[in-house]
Formats: structure tokens, C-alpha cells, sequence
């Protein structure tokens, strides 16, 4: 670093001395710039240190939480991928083009030629195949242990024809899955579905290699092989630089058999961390690219780094990311209580809780009042889109008053429930107060994460909170699960046929802008019902360093490490 | 001797029933214990999904079906195919990441007992030195030192004090320098590092406190022993001071010392979760607390017989050196 310095500074006394000649030469032609790259075009080269606590799985068949899936996602490249630029959009990926027969129930998608895993060989419909029949089948080996280990994320694969088959046991291969020829995969579905676009972008849903899944990965050195769990072998912009250092690290290096373009940096450390409390103190110390600000430090951090301008993307100087998340917290109202299915006491609750507060006093801002179940940046999201979902104390007294509790007088003291040790207890004070101040009394009822969710199973609770992360930004991920009928996810017992209905129908919508308007009407259409109380989204709370440049995190979770890169006169590490 | 160590053996065997029976019974009777559903998060899982993994990790049974296998997987000897054969203990696949216990101890192990060991010399050598120093010029300003000092750092919250090494040694030491001296402020690797730079300041975090505390003891025992009579006798006998220290005083001294430093050894094996949050070390402390935050039981219950088995072995080594340290002490014999 000192070194650099000095070197710059007898650049510029040399430069500025040439300079000073050349003027007192008075008509010499301008000194010729050296033809250094322009600082904002991107040079390859380097090692982009990244945050991440340990996964349980970066075997994509089982890759669920947002640690396994940073890494799967360098690894591999689904047939399609969330565009970087608007999350609400697919982009080409393994499959260069595909096509929904008239209804949505048949999915025919081209290959890319090019495409090959980075050992060379080359990535075919069969490759899905037998990707997504190993995930759906229970009998699936865990290649660590070579026992059986289902995956849990198998319901991505749900409208398969034949999942449910294989998923109980009675066939081996979704009969829905076809590889017509190498470059053709025909996925026939049991039901329409036009975002099944967005569900195959999901990094879970990449082609595996059959050879190196059964048979192991060579580590390259000598003639051993590891577990293809412990260094999976994609087809994506990264591949696997060594097997997996649990508790340590997972470094990934440019795959030079990548179809696409080639990533400028020449890999990417995934770091692993217990407490995101210490990465961000390694952060602080300039030696870590990318992290999560800590608890308390938010507002230290944007003085420091500077805010970025779009909340995704990260530049000099607007460093800490603050972009809205796909995910809602949001409170419960059991539609099927005897109190609460009281449409204008739903109303009167959920006007009577101030988020703001709760955002500016619990969370430093790091999240952002909800005006709707959707969160901003998925399509069908529609700003104020739950007319409800604010705070007017006013309103929230007539509609008590319209619900036959003028003051809250004649309502029984309400439960409000929440799993203890993640810190709603803070929130719940807040709304708590809130309802108060109308007349609502309640009482706190929490207990252990599973002993809540088993409470919320047997449908006696009354108002309870709940956060809902989507997998895909798709309307259909939140309204189907929160809101169907039918949905084993729908804990506020809200069941209109109506709704079900139209969810139906808006799957059948191929054109994927009408569909998001028709899930727009959807979405205000249950809002108007207030069958929960969207309470906020959830918000980045990150911060890169001065050093990367072009790197988005988007509001997947998913950063775009094939497109960024470092700038050469960034800082040492 | 060969007696006494099989007596402490055979009094292990009741320890260590009873401890993992109890880890059964609270892993099968406390309310909210679902791994499975922990896996999950929030979403509610398929149902036969779940009934499949409940079923592969035999949750379906009684504990003391459990519990009974767990036992058959753990003797490191097993009927294959008819005949017996050495197997290894088998303790069988967290619940949380399909990986087998036995893998997952033995990566986090070795760091556990590096750390302790460095913790350890830090703790013998700083804490019995300064002990010593202290004692024998008790009231001069070292003593002042030692006993300030060692009242600071016992009071000191373990993270804290990491905190601020991390602060001083990690981000202001490399601002000061430009870079050019600091010291690693997490992790056990580095590219930028030689292994044991690393072990620095997680090492001192984890002593810290033991250290004081030896150094009191170590102290105090050494003022009390230095007024007996047998000390006064060496020193009548015409012993130099050092002689009287060192070959008369130290040996008595010692014993609580050791004792203490050995049963510090047995704990930090367990696994120090906030010196391995705090510097991030890869060691089984912070495996054994996710796990047990998870409820991923077969990762709680293989470190739990792990550390049994390690705590045992390290006070049978202390036991035994008693008797290097004090030759009034005999095992085995009619006199114990």
C-alpha cells in the first residue's frame, strides 16, 4: 500500500516535471497519456472475499438456505436466471430459449449449445433430468454419507407430472421429464403454471453430472476423489477451486469452460463465519470484499462507505446496501377465531400499528414500512397496494367502532404470539402499545420456534407474527402460499374460493405482464380482506469494499459475481 | 498405579451412562424438539418429507430404541456380516446437513485442542510465572502489578476482551502501520499468515481469565506454604532460597495449581463458544452450541460422548501426576 503510494507520487512529480518542460517548450505536443485502462473498465484479476455463514448443502439438490445458495449460484447456471438488472424479469441461462405451449402446461426449452460442465464435458436435457429426478425422489443418496437423505426442497419440482409419484415412492422418474434430444428438454406439467419460468431460475434446479455425482470428484491432486456434496461440479461462471473447508471457507475460480462470458475476477472466497459480528469487524479491518453490517451499526456504516444510489449495486464511496429485500414480516389474524374473523376488527388492527416506528426504532431504518404483502422489486408488487397497511389511528377507531367494539369495549383480552429468541419481542411491545391505544388489549404468548409453528399448525392461536422469503419474485410464491385454501402455509385460515380461483386462472396467463397486472388484482383484492397484517419488508443491510466494482446484490440474495470485478488501484486485500 | 487407573475407568462407566441417558430423555421430552421442522424455518414441510426424514433418523422410535442404538453405533466394534470386525465408533448424520458426526468432530476437534494447548502454555507459563514472581516478592510493586492486573482481567467479559484485541491488534495497528504490522483478527487460516500467527490473540482471549486465576492461586499457595515448617527447616539445613523455592515450596505449591489448570484443560475440550464465535475458530464449541440451537441431537449427543471421553483421560493424566508432584500420595495402596 505505502509503496503504491510512494510509486503514484513519483509518477506524479515525473508527469507533473515532463509537464512543466513541455510548457516552457510552449508549442510541443501534449504529452502522450500512457495507456492505462479508463478506471471504469473493467480489468480481470483478483479474489472477491465474500460473507457467508456455513451451509448446510451446496449440493444443488438440497441447496436451500441463502449461505448454500450464494455458492451454487457461482457454480451453476440454471436454464433460465433472475435478470440482475430487474429482478421481476428471467434472462436466458443453460437454455437459450424456451416456449409454453397455449395453457402453460407444456415447457419446451433449447439448450445452449455451448453449454458444458467445467470438466469439459457437455451439459444435455438428460443432465436435467436426472438433476431434477434426484431431487425429487426420497431415496436420493447424500453423496457425503451415501445413505439416504431426501431433499427439502423438493416442492420446487411440485407440478411435475408424476412428482407425486415418485415423491411417494411408487415411480423412480417424474414422467413429465423428457430429454427429446440433447438440447430439448420437454418439462409437462399437472397443472398450468406460466411462472414456471422464474421456478426453473431457482440455483437448486441446475443440471448435475451423473458420472462425477455417483462416482466422486477428483480434487486434482493424485488420484483422490471427494464427495460431490464436498466440491460440486457445475456449469456455471465458478467452479470449485478445492473441496470445501467447513467452518473456513469455499473458494471458487473462474471456469475457463463457462459458455458465457468469462468472469474478470479470477475467483471468489466464500468465507465462512459464525457471527456476521466478526466478518463485519474483518470488514472494517480491509480484509473482506463483502458482509452484513452489524447489529447497531448502520448508520456508523452509511457514514463511512456512503449509501448506494440503487440499494443493489455497489460503487466507490456508496458502499452500504439498503435495498428492499423479497420478504415481508408480517401478523397473522386467525380468519377462523371467533373474535377475528370479524372483517372491521382485522381492519381497525392492522390501521392501528405505526411501522414506521417499528422500522426507525427497532431497526435503524433497515426496513421499510409494508403497504402490501408483496414486496417492491416482484412483479405484481403495487405501491399502497393494501389500503389498510398503514397507520391512521383515526380510521382504526371507526372500523373498531364499525366491528361492534366501540374502545375495544366488549373484546376479550387477545393472544399475540411470537417464537421467542429472534427478537420480535421488541416488535411486539410496539404493536402491543399500538392496539392499546385504540382499545385492543392483548397478551403475549411465545415459546420455542417449533412448539410455535406446531402452535400455529393447530389453528388456535389469534394474532401471531410470521416473515415469508421468496424463493422466486413471483406473486404467485406469496399468494398462493399465504392465501390458497389449500396452502399448508396459510396460517391465517383465509379461504376464499374467489381467490383460489384466480390464482388458478392468472397461472394460466402467458405473457408475463398481463399475468403480474392480474396478480396485482389479486393481491388488492385479498388486502381488501385484511387477513394479515404486512407489518415490513425486510431491507440489505450490507456493505462492500471501495475495491469492487459493478457487483449487484440483488433482491434474491444473489450477487453477480460473473459481472464484477476489482479495481487495480483498490486496496491491498 | 495400574490398579488405580483401572479403578478410575470402571467409575467412568456410571458417569458416563448417566450423562448421555439424561441427554436422551431431554432430547425426547422437551417441548419443541422437531429438528425437523427446524429445517424447515418457517415454511411448513411436505408431510411425507418430513415423515421420511423423521423415519431415517429413527425419531419415530422410543428413546430407549434411540438410545439403544445409539449405543450398538458407538462400540467401535460391530457384528458385520456374522463376524466381528473393528469398525469405529459410529455416531451417526447430522440432522441439519446429512453429514456424518464423526466427520464433522474430527474436522472441529483438532482446532478445539490446538487452541486449548496454546490457552494452556499461556495459562502455565504467564499465570504460574507471574503466581511466583508475586509470592516471592510479595508487597513490591510486581505484586501490585500482578494482583491489579489479574483483578482486571478476571472481571473482564471473555468477548470484550476479544473485541478489543481484534480493534487494537486487527484495525488500529493496521491503520498506524500502514499495513505493514498487524495481526489476523479471525479464522485459523490465511493466505497472508503463517497457522499459528493466527493463534495469537484467540489463544489470549481464551486464557485470559484462566490465567489470573492460576496466578492468584498459585500465589497465595506458595505465601502458605512458604510459612511451614518443613520450608523453614530446608532454609535452617542451609539451602539457597532458590534450592528452598524451587525444589521444596514449588512441589507443594503446585498441587491445587494443577488441579486447577487440569479441570481448565477438561472445560476448554468442551469447546469455547465465545472465543470461537468471536475469532471465528473452526472448533467444536460453536458446532456443539448451532447444533444444539438446531436441535440437530445426533451432533450434540456425538460431541457430549466425545468430550466425555476426553475429560476423563485428562484427569486421569492429572491424577497420575499428582504423584510425580507430591511422593505422599500412592494409588492403589490400603493407605488411600
Amino acid at each position: 500500500m505505502r509503496v503504491q503510494t510512494r510509486k503514484w507520487l513519483v509518477t506524479v512529480l515525473v508527469v507533473g516535471l515532463l509537464a512543466s518542460v513541455a510548457g516552457i517548450g510552449g508549442c510541443a505536443p501534449k504529452a502522450q497519456e500512457p495507456e492505462a485502462p479508463a478506471a471504469n473498465e473493467p480489468v480481470k484479476g483478483g479474489t472477491m472475499s465474500f460473507y457467508i455463514g456455513e451451509p448446510a448443502y451446496i449440493d444443488p439438490y438440497n441447496c436451500q438456505e441463502t449461505e448454500g445458495m450464494q455458492v451454487t449460484q457461482a457454480l451453476f447456471d440454471s436454464l433460465t436466471n433472475f435478470d440482475p438488472a430487474d429482478s421481476t424479469k428471467v434472462i436466458p441461462a443453460a437454455a437459450e430459449s424456451w416456449e409454453p405451449n397455449e395453457d402453460a402446461t407444456v415447457w419446451t426449452f433449447k439448450l445452449n449449445p455451448n453449454g458444458k460442465f467445467s470438466d469439459g464435458t457437455p451439459v444435455t436435457a438428460a443432465d436435467f433430468v436426472y438433476a431434477w429426478n434426484r431431487i425429487a425422489n426420497p431415496e436420493t443418496i447424500n453423496t457425503a454419507t451415501g445413505k439416504a437423505d431426501p431433499s427439502i426442497i423438493s416442492y420446487h419440482l411440485g407440478f411435475i407430472a408424476g412428482f407425486d409419484d415418485v415423491a411417494a415412492g411408487k415411480a423412480k422418474e417424474m414422467s413429465g421429464l423428457k430429454a427429446i434430444d440433447d438440447l430439448t428438454l420437454e418439462v409437462t406439467l399437472s397443472q398450468p403454471f406460466a411462472d414456471f419460468e422464474y421456478v426453473v431460475a431457482h440455483p437448486s434446479l441446475a443440471p448435475v453430472p451423473k458420472a462425477l455425482v455417483e462416482g466422486g470428484v477428483p480434487t486434482g491432486s493424485g488420484e483422490t476423489t471427494v464427495a460431490y456434496g464436498e466440491m460440486p461440479v457445475g456449469n456455471g461462471p465458478f467452479k470449485m477451486a478445492e473441496p470445501w473447508k467447513h467452518n473456513q471457507y469455499i473458494k471458487v475460480v473462474r471456469n475457463d469452460n463457462y459458455m458465457g462470458d468469462a468472469a474478470y475476477l479470477d475467483g471468489v472466497e466464500f468465507r465462512i463465519f459464525k457471527d456476521p459480528e466478526t466478518a463485519y469487524t474483518e470488514f472494517e479491518a480491509g480484509n473482506l470484499d463483502f458482509t452484513q453490517i452489524g447489529e447497531g451499526k448502520i448508520n456508523d456504516a452509511i457514514a463511512k462507505y456512503g449509501e448506494s444510489d440503487d440499494g443493489y449495486t455497489v460503487a466507490e464511496g456508496k458502499q452500504v446496501l439498503l435495498g428492499p429485500e423479497l420478504s415481508t414480516y408480517y401478523l397473522i389474524m386467525n380468519n377462523e377465531d371467533e373474535f377475528l374473523k370479524n372483517k372491521d376488527l382485522r381492519k381497525a388492527i392492522t390501521l392501528a400499528i405505526n411501522r414506521q416506528a417499528i422500522c426507525d426504532t427497532v431497526f435503524e431504518g433497515t426496513r421499510e414500512p409494508a403497504d402490501s404483502i408483496l414486496p417492491p422489486g416482484m412483479a405484481g408488487y403495487k405501491a399502497g397496494a393494501w389500503a389498510d397497511s398503514k397507520y391512521d389511528m383515526e380510521a382504526a377507531k371507526t372500523a373498531l367502532e364499525a366491528a361492534g367494539y366501540p374502545g375495544g369495549k366488549g373484546l376479550p383480552t387477545l393472544k399475540l404470539a411470537f417464537n421467542s429468541g429472534g427478537g420480535h419481542e421488541k416488535i411486539m411491545e410496539l404493536v402491543q402499545a399500538d392496539l392499546k391505544a385504540i382499545g385492543i388489549n392483548t397478551e403475549f404468548e411465545s415459546a420455542d420456534f417449533p412448539v410455535y409453528l406446531k402452535q400455529l399448525d393447530e389453528g388456535k392461536h389469534q394474532l401471531a407474527r410470521l416473515g415469508w422469503v421468496a424463493d422466486y419474485p413471483i406473486a404467485y410464491n406469496f399468494l398462493y402460499a399465504l392465501f390458497d385454501s389449500k396452502s399448508t402455509d396459510n396460517k391465517a385460515l383465509y379461504k376464499n374460493p374467489a381467490v383460489d380461483e384466480a390464482i388458478k386462472a392468472a397461472e394460466k396467463i402467458t405473457d408475463s405482464a398481463a399475468r403480474a397486472e392480474e396478480f396485482a388484482k389479486i393481491d388488492a383484492t385479498i388486502g381488501a380482506d385484511n387477513p394479515v397484517a404486512p407489518l415490513m419488508f425486510y431491507k440489505h443491510h450490507h456493505v462492500g469494499s471501495a475495491r469492487i466494482r459493478d457487483f449487484k446484490f440483488n433482491a434474491l440474495y444473489f450477487g453477480n459475481f460473473e459481472k464484477a470485478w476489482i479495481a487495480a488501484d483498490g486496496a491491498a486485500k | 498405579m495400574l490398579q488405580y487407573i483401572t479403578k478410575r475407568i470402571v467409575q467412568f462407566v456410571p458417569v458416563f451412562f448417566g450423562v448421555t441417558l439424561a441427554l436422551f430423555l431431554i432430547a425426547n421430552y422437551m417441548p419443541g424438539a422437531d429438528p425437523i421442522q427446524m429445517r424447515f424455518g418457517e415454511r411448513t414441510p411436505p408431510p411425507e418429507i418430513k415423515a421420511a426424514l423423521i423415519k431415517q433418523y429413527g425419531l419415530d422410535r422410543p428413546w430407549y430404541v434411540q438410545y439403544g442404538k445409539y449405543l450398538v453405533a458407538l462400540s467401535p466394534v460391530k457384528s458385520v456380516n456374522g463376524s466381528l470386525q473393528w469398525t469405529g465408533p459410529d455416531l451417526g448424520t447430522s440432522i441439519y446437513t446429512g453429514r456424518p458426526v464423526t466427520t464433522i468432530l474430527a474436522e472441529t476437534y483438532p482446532h478445539t485442542i490446538r487452541l486449548a494447548l496454546v490457552a494452556i502454555m499461556i495459562e502455565i507459563v504467564v499465570g504460574i510465572g507471574a503466581g511466583v514472581i508475586s509470592a516471592v516478592k510479595q508487597y513490591s510493586i510486581w505484586d501490585v502489578l500482578v494482583t491489579l492486573s489479574t483483578s482486571i482481567l478476571v472481571s473482564l467479559p471473555v468477548f470484550w476482551l476479544g473485541l478489543m484485541l481484534q480493534y487494537f491488534f486487527g484495525i488500529w495497528l493496521k491503520g498506524a502501520t500502514g499495513g505493514a504490522f498487524y495481526l489476523p483478527i479471525s479464522g485459523a487460516s490465511s493466505p497472508f499468515f503463517p497457522d499459528w500467527v493466527h493463534m495469537i490473540l484467540p489463544g489470549i482471549t481464551l486464557a485470559s481469565v484462566s490465567t489470573a486465576y492460576a496466578a492468584r492461586i498459585m500465589r497465595s499457595q506458595l505465601l502458605e506454604v512458604t510459612t511451614q515448617d518443613y520450608i523453614r527447616t530446608a532454609r535452617a539445613k542451609g539451602l539457597s532460597e532458590r534450592g528452598v523455592l524451587w525444589r521444596h515450596a514449588m512441589k507443594n505449591a503446585l498441587i491445587p495449581v494443577v488441579t486447577f489448570i487440569g479441570l481448565d484443560l477438561g472445560a476448554m475440550f468442551a469447546g469455547a463458544v465465545l472465543t470461537e464465535t468471536v475469532f471465528n475458530w473452526p472448533g467444536v464449541g460453536s458446532t456443539i452450541s448451532r447444533a444444539i440451537f438446531q436441535r440437530d441431537f445426533p451432533i450434540v449427543f456425538g460431541s457430549v460422548t466425545a468430550m466425555l471421553f476426553a475429560v476423563m483421560i485428562i484427569n486421569l493424566i492429572v491424577d497420575v501426576s499428582y504423584a510425580f508432584l507430591d511422593p505422599r500420595i500412592r494409588y492403589g495402596g490400603a493407605g488411600e
